[in-house]
């Protein structure tokens, strides 16, 4: 029967209501099940093989042939018997070369069907310096820039010299490139034969040297701002080390300011994060793994972990999912983040951002991973708990009483921004009871000349409130403190004197602003300053109850989602050893052991008497043991 | 799957908001009731007036235009046969919606006491707006001139003077601080009478009105509410208590009465007293004395009729000795000890014969008998309320000063020997 | 057929059993014992609190030697019939627990929080928000519940201990109340409530030991029996029995009254976070454990789908009943005479039958 309007309602609606279970693949759940041994990592699915292949197998088959008779040859030089039948030995090399020849458009016809970055580096300097332009759309493309060079010597040899501009560093190169090839006398330190490898040992003074025969590589080294030389008559290329395009130097953190803490934060360069992390942890157990994301923007991100303490199962899921992004670029490592977390969609971070170093090695230590992204100030640390997100850099550097009462001020603000509005809806609304006489009294006189409804009132100035914040960050710097007067004093008092909202709104939009500004982490503060506006909707059409309802259903929601396969209200749900640094910390003596849930390897982080100062000498005399 | 739940969403989200209000009322869409006093009215109905407050006044800051002295609460007297008739009639007058909730103090009139309760405490206690924690008074009068009369004179409104005063009842215990709950489980319980907070209109005209005959050796004579001799202050006093059994008022008890009670229940924390110097009987002796320990109350069921065997231990310490006579000594003091147990012997009994005769057991010596039984139908059956009646009182007071004050001797004061 | 993804820990044990059986403290159950047993309502709790735990326990020795959940191991015992006359009665348990509890927690909503909403609308918020809750799962709803937990408790003993200056201790005396014999049904009725721990043992296989099994009946119903009985103690104490009885909602009573000073009175608005939240968890269980059984009887492959329909029926028959009176009525005949039966006789069956058939000590790992 042909699909007419019937059908095609019938069968949404039936898609719509028919109810079928998720498909995907499991969920990766972090836990003891398989700790140590590597994920079997899915293999992808064969790839279609091009027709190419055939070409290929034939080119492999020859390699073979040759490979063999190679074989046979040396093995009858070695033998040391005086050879007699060169004859036969020549005749199958004539035959080998007749093949070869045959074989030449093969190989050609092969090559130009591969992508010309797939292709190997000719011998031939035009032609290579061909193919570059066909990659790099030159003379569209100002940046490359091909230099054609002269190297001293008998003979003279061609070089061309391939860079990309701005992202060498100048001097750099004329002191490990273009002086010592354009030297004089570079001529005599060249052993004959070997033009390659003594330029790499004998003429770079540079310390990273490779060679390359593929335009692959090639393009890698250029676009990561190395020089490449290529020389006429050798199908390999010489990448040299001139990276230095302009950075920011490091900073004081912007975003992440203590008191009695480290005062480093990372930059933009990737090498320099990586470098501050390595000088606070000098392990030689600390590994960076390079992913490069992106196709098109071949951005490295660095994973960073100790290798004696990570879940190896979380390293390989978290490099798994890494690897299989298929998308442009990725400028963020916020973005990056969102690329490969479990709940995206849910408005709660499941990794820290965090642009200071001591806080990535701290988490490193505890048995977490740290994903760098070039050109992003901000690490991520994964997989973290609900907990952490309320963690700052002191609360270690001082004495636990202190450090505890900042936590639970934490935690308790946290709350406050979330509950506080709803909280003085409902009371107001439903349970005026509740109030003290005096008090709501004073606010019902205050609201009898303001036209608007409590709630609307309410909502009008929370969103005043992110109108002003989001405005100060986007505002002009000179402008700055301006926003700050205008807006929170005069905006604020000038509205309750000309009676649009009462002053206790404005009492309680500011505090709950506030409390929303002591949590650590930005975006989880951004996080709950959302949630807070479900929970005004829910208190102001059912009051308490409502209230209720949604904080239910949020702390559900909570313990539903994982952070990488760890459940994001570990260690409270469920139960697991918390190693005394979840709400309140305990003493810097007592933390003896990481926290169960990242399953790490070693479990163990101090000994048990960790002060041993405090133990009794053992006196002279004693049985020494 | 995803849009499945978008939907859903959007429905509940329409679900929730289109089913309105829930009841939700603006802040300034209420009338907010701080006081109920309940009279009789000629005809059996009951005359309710509403204490209403007025938020702008107590607002602060500046109040639009014109009124000068807009007063902190109105009075609004309605004649309905019950509280929630009157609350309709209420709301007839009253622009706002009538929230009950922030009642303080509920007034009964000593006529519609007499009369009896029961059906006008109907609502009190079944009614989601009334609480347990509200304050009860009775009225010596009309509720409604109780009411009218009421102008505190430190407070701005009063509700806060209500609270206050309950707060501190303990200064004295010349009354003691009821709340509908207790009254209602007085009401209903197996034992005890219900006892409620005397309060009246006192003239200010400086009269001093005495009710029966003062004690032996005490200085000051008994009040009832609304007899106290003052001038100025808040028209309004609270004093002593007023007695129910079962639901009819059946009398008041004096300031030293419900002191009497206060310390029978040990309730009592502080408080002064003038008694009549030992050995100098013109001049009086100030104490400030309270129980050293809760009384001992032993209900004795042996025999036909119960003994009731009431031990009191006061502590006191002196505030006032004009005449100088060395009561801190060891010899002197035990007369003044035994003058002020006497004093307080003579008027727990005062308060201890008037009750009995009312029938009603205010102080519920009832509540100690309940561990002799093993059930309840067996407490019941003993009818404790006939029996006390008849009950004999074994009553025993001693004191024991502890402290003399800031001066721990005193000088005589030089008197010229011509005179 | 495999529902059962998570490993549960005894703090998910504890807080299940817990919250199944703590919503009746919100209720009219104290008032309802008071009125039959007079003072002597709170010590009705004490034997019927360790007789489930005997109970209880004799179910744990059960599933330590046999695997599956309450429906196999009956069927691996007595028989086919057996389990499902077994899940059929646990079904109705559970389902008429939910029942009740939608409509007796939507008539104290508009008695005491919400008292101009519409009635089918907070039934309709009640149920669909314990539905909703299940699609978490119940490990989820566990986990929340456990970290919620402390609060709750939290709440409960301010609420005991802000009335400590209106306690009159001798109103417990005398102390056999209306005499022993009237002691009877507030047991039974307790008994009964305490049928919805049979959630735990239905969801057995998601527990990681028999350990955990044991804590959770020791803490979680350890627990919430201990609180229960007494807060039934202090309403006693605090109004004494005749005004006792007269009460629908006792622990809304009790938190009135509470007046510390000026400012710390009135508020037991801000309890109503506390038994909204309780109510909600435990109605979710509940239904969960219904759907649970449902769906292992009728052999279905999945249990998601059931969840909009069975909600939907909860709220319809919620709404049956004409009046607040006739369900207190409806809970006095249904938890004591015919809950409370089968509460006692399926434990002590399935005990006497695997003494008899004997079996070897062995934990049934959770299937993953």
């Amino acid at each position: 029967m042909a699909e007419n309007t019937i059908t095609k309602i019938y069968s949404a609606a039936k898609k719509f209501i028919d109810y079928t279970p998720p498909t995907g693949p499991d969920p990766f759940v972090l836990d003891e099940k398989r700790p140590f041994d590597s994920y079997q990592a899915q293999k992808p699915p064969e790839s279609a093989i091009a027709k190419s292949a055939d070409h290929l197998t034939a080119l492999l088959r020859y390699g073979e042939r040759l490979s063999l008779y190679t074989d046979k040859v040396s093995k009858a030089l070695k033998s040391g018997d005086p050879i007699n039948d060169t004859a036969a030995f020549k005749d199958e090399l004539a035959a080998l070369e007749k093949q070869w020849t045959w074989l030449a458009p093969l190989l050609y016809s092969y090559q130009q069907n591969q992508e010309s970055e797939d292709l190997p580096l000719g011998t031939s300097i035009e032609e290579n310096r061909r193919i570059l332009e066909t990659i790099y759309k030159l003379p569209l493309n100002k940046d490359v820039v091909i230099k054609e060079i002269e190297m001293a010597g008998t003979p003279v040899v061609p070089v061309l010299v391939v860079y990309m501009e701005g992202l060498v560093d100048s001097s750099k190169q004329d002191h490990f490139v273009l002086k010592p090839l354009m030297s004089a006398d570079v001529g005599r330190n060249i052993d004959a034969g070997d033009l390659i490898g003594s330029i790499k040992k004998k003429i770079i003074p540079n310390g990273q040297v490779h060679e390359t025969t593929t335009f692959k590589t090639l393009q890698e080294g250029v676009n990561r701002g190395d020089t490449v030389v290529l020389f006429d008559g050798f199908d390999k290329a010489v990448i040299i080390e001139t990276k230095g395009w302009e950075h920011r130097a490091v900073n004081i953190p912007q975003n992440e300011q203590t008191v009695r803490g480290s005062q480093a934060a990372f930059s933009e360069n990737l090498r320099t994060n990586t470098g501050l992390i390595r000088s606070i942890m000098r392990s030689s157990d600390l590994i960076t793994e390079m992913i490069k994301i992106g196709t098109r923007g071949q951005t490295n991100c660095a994973v960073m972990y100790i290798e004696s303490i990570a879940n190896a199962s979380l390293v390989d899921e978290v490099r798994r999912r890494l690897k299989s992004i298929e998308t442009d670029y990725i400028i963020d490592s916020g973005q990056l983040a969102q690329f490969i977390e479990d709940f995206p969609a849910v408005i709660f971070p499941q990794t820290i951002s965090t642009e200071r170093p001591d806080r990535v090695a701290a988490s490193i230590v505890e048995g977490r991973l740290a994903l760098l992204l070039e050109g992003n100030p901000f690490a991520q640390i994964l997989p973290m708990d609900f907990f952490g997100f309320f963690h700052s850099g002191e609360d270690f550097s001082v004495k636990s009483g202190i450090g505890n009462f900042m936590r639970i001020l934490r935690l308790f603000s946290a709350l406050i921004s979330t509950v506080l509005p709803s909280l003085y809806l409902s009371l107001g609304y439903f349970h005026p009871e509740a109030m003290p006489t005096e008090l709501l009294l004073a606010i019902a006189g205050a609201r009898e000349n303001v036209p608007f409804p409590a709630g609307f009132e309410m909502f009008m100035m929370e969103i005043v409130f992110e109108l002003i914040r989001e405005a100060g960050i986007r505002i002009p710097g000179v402008l700055g403190s301006t926003i700050g007067i205008v807006g929170a004093i005069i905006l604020g008092q000038a509205a309750v004197a000309a009676r649009i909202v009462s002053p206790i709104v404005v009492v309680i939009v500011a505090v709950t602003g506030l409390a929303s500004y002591t949590i650590t982490e930005f975006r989880m503060a951004s996080a709950i300053r959302l949630v807070r506006f479900g929970l005004l909707l829910c208190a102001w059409t059912l009051g308490l109850v409502g209230l209720a309802i949604a904080l239910l259903a949020l702390i559900v929601l909570l313990c539903s989602i994982k952070s990488f396969g760890m459940p994001y209200m570990s260690p409270i749900a469920p139960r697991s050893i918390a190693g005394y640094d979840v709400v309140t910390r305990g003493q810097v003596y007592n933390q003896e052991l990481r926290p169960d849930a990242l399953q790490t390897k070693d479990n163990r982080r101090q000994a048990t008497v960790s002060r041993l100062w405090k133990k009794k000498p053992a006196e002279k005399g004693d049985k020494e043991e | 799957m995803a849009s499945r739940a978008v939907v859903i969403l959007l429905l509940l989200v329409l679900g929730i908001t289109a089913a309105g209000c829930n009841g939700a009322h603006e802040t300034d869409e209420v009338a907010w009731v701080i006081a109920v006093g309940m009279d009789k009215a000629s005809d059996g109905d009951l005359l309710v007036s509403y204490r209403v407050a007025v938020p702008l006044v107590l607002a602060g800051g500046e109040t639009a235009g014109g009124a000068k002295e807009k007063k902190p609460s109105t009075i609004v007297t309605v004649k309905a046969p019950t509280l929630g008739e009157a609350r309709n009639l209420l709301n007839d007058s009253e622009s706002r919606s009538v929230n009950l909730s922030h009642v303080t103090s509920i007034i009964i009139g000593e006529d519609l006491a007499r009369a009896g309760v029961q059906d006008a405490i109907g609502p009190l206690t079944r009614y989601r707006d009334f609480r347990g924690s509200m304050f009860l008074f009775v009225c010596r009068g009309t509720a409604k001139d109780y009411l009218v009369h009421n102008k505190p004179d430190l407070e701005i409104l009063p509700s806060r003077w209500v609270e206050n005063t309950a707060n501190t009842s303990s200064e004295t215990s010349f009354y003691i601080p009821t709340n509908l709950h207790e009254f209602y489980t007085r009401l209903k319980a197996d034992t005890g009478s219900p006892y409620v907070m005397a309060v009246a209109v006192n003239p200010l005209t400086g009269r001093d009105k005495r009710d029966g005959n003062q004690v032996p050796g005490a200085k000051s004579p008994e009040y009832l509410a609304g007899d106290s001799p003052r001038e100025g202050g808040n028209p309004v006093e609270v004093i002593g208590t007023a007695v129910f059994k079962e639901d009819k008022l059946v009398g008041f008890l004096g300031n030293e009465e419900t002191r009497a009670m206060a310390i029978l229940g040990d309730n009592y924390p502080r408080g002064f007293i003038a008694v009549d110097d030992p050995l100098a009987p013109k001049h009086g002796v100030n104490i400030f004395f309270r129980n050293g320990r809760k009384p001992k109350i032993d209900v004795d069921l042996g025999g036909e009729t119960p003994v009731i065997h009431i031990s009191v231990f006061l502590e006191g310490e002196l505030s006032s000795l004009p005449t100088g006579i060395m009561y801190e000594s060891h010899e002197y003091k035990p007369l003044l000890e035994a003058e002020l147990s006497s004093v307080i012997r003579e008027q727990i009994t005062k308060m201890l014969v008037r009750t009995q005769s009312w029938g009603t057991d205010v102080v519920d010596f009832g509540y100690y008998i309940r561990p002799k039984f093993s059930t309840n139908q067996e407490l019941v059956a003993y009818g404790w309320d006939k029996r006390f009646r008849q009950a004999e009182f074994q009553l025993e007071v001693t004191t024991s000063i502890r402290r003399t004050g800031l001066m721990n001797k005193t000088s005589p004061i030089r008197r010229d020997e011509q005179e | 057929m495999n529902f059962n993804s998570g490993r549960m820990g005894m703090a998910e044990g504890i807080a299940l059993a817990f919250i199944v059986t703590f919503p009746s403290i919100f209720l009219s159950v104290p008032s309802s014992a008071v009125a039959i047993a007079g003072n002597g309502g709170w010590l009705a709790g004490i034997p019927a609190a360790l007789i489930a735990g005997v109970l209880m326990f004799m179910l744990t020795y059960v599933f330590a030697r046999h695997s599956g959940d309450l429906l196999e191991v009956t069927e691996k015992l007595l028989g086919r019939l057996s389990a499902y006359v077994v899940g059929l009665f646990y079904f109705g348990v559970l389902f008429g627990s939910a029942i009740l509890w939608t409509r007796e927690f939507a008539e104290n909503t508009l008695l005491t929080a919400l008292p101009y909403a519409g009635f089918p609308f907070v039934v309709a918020c009640y149920i669909l928000s314990a539905g909703f809750l299940l699609f978490a799962g119940i490990e989820n709803i566990c986990r929340a519940t456990y970290i919620i937990l402390p609060f709750m408790v939290l709440g409960l003993v301010l609420v005991l201990a802000g009335l400590a200056p209106l306690y009159r201790p001798y109103n417990l005396f005398p102390w056999q109340g209306n005499g022993f014999s009237s002691l009877i049904q507030p047991m039974l009725t307790m008994i009964g409530l305490s049928g919805g721990l049979s959630v735990l043992m239905i969801l057995a296989p998601s527990f990681q030991d028999v350990k955990s099994l044991k804590g959770a009946v020791i803490f979680g119903y350890g627990g919430s029996a201990l609180l229960r009985i007494l807060s039934v103690a202090v309403f006693i104490m605090v109004f004494g029995s005749n005004v006792a009885r007269e009460k629908t909602l006792p622990f809304y009573e009790m938190a009135r009254l509470i007046y510390i000073n000026r400012y710390l009175q009135r508020f037991e608005a801000l309890f109503i976070l506390l038994w909204v939240m309780v109510g909600v968890l435990a109605m979710a269980i509940s239904l969960y454990g219904a759907i649970y059984i449902t769906a292992k009887l009728f052999k279905l492959p999945s249990i998601k789908p059931l969840l909009p329909v069975m909600t939907l029926i909860i709220a319809q028959l919620a709404m049956i009943l004409p009046d607040a009176k006739s369900v207190l009525d409806l809970e006095a005949i249904l938890y004591p005479y015919v809950f409370a039966p089968g509460v006692i006789l399926i434990p002590t069956v399935l005990f006497i039958a695997t003494i008899i058939k004997g079996g070897k000590k062995a934990w049934p790992h959770a299937q993953l």
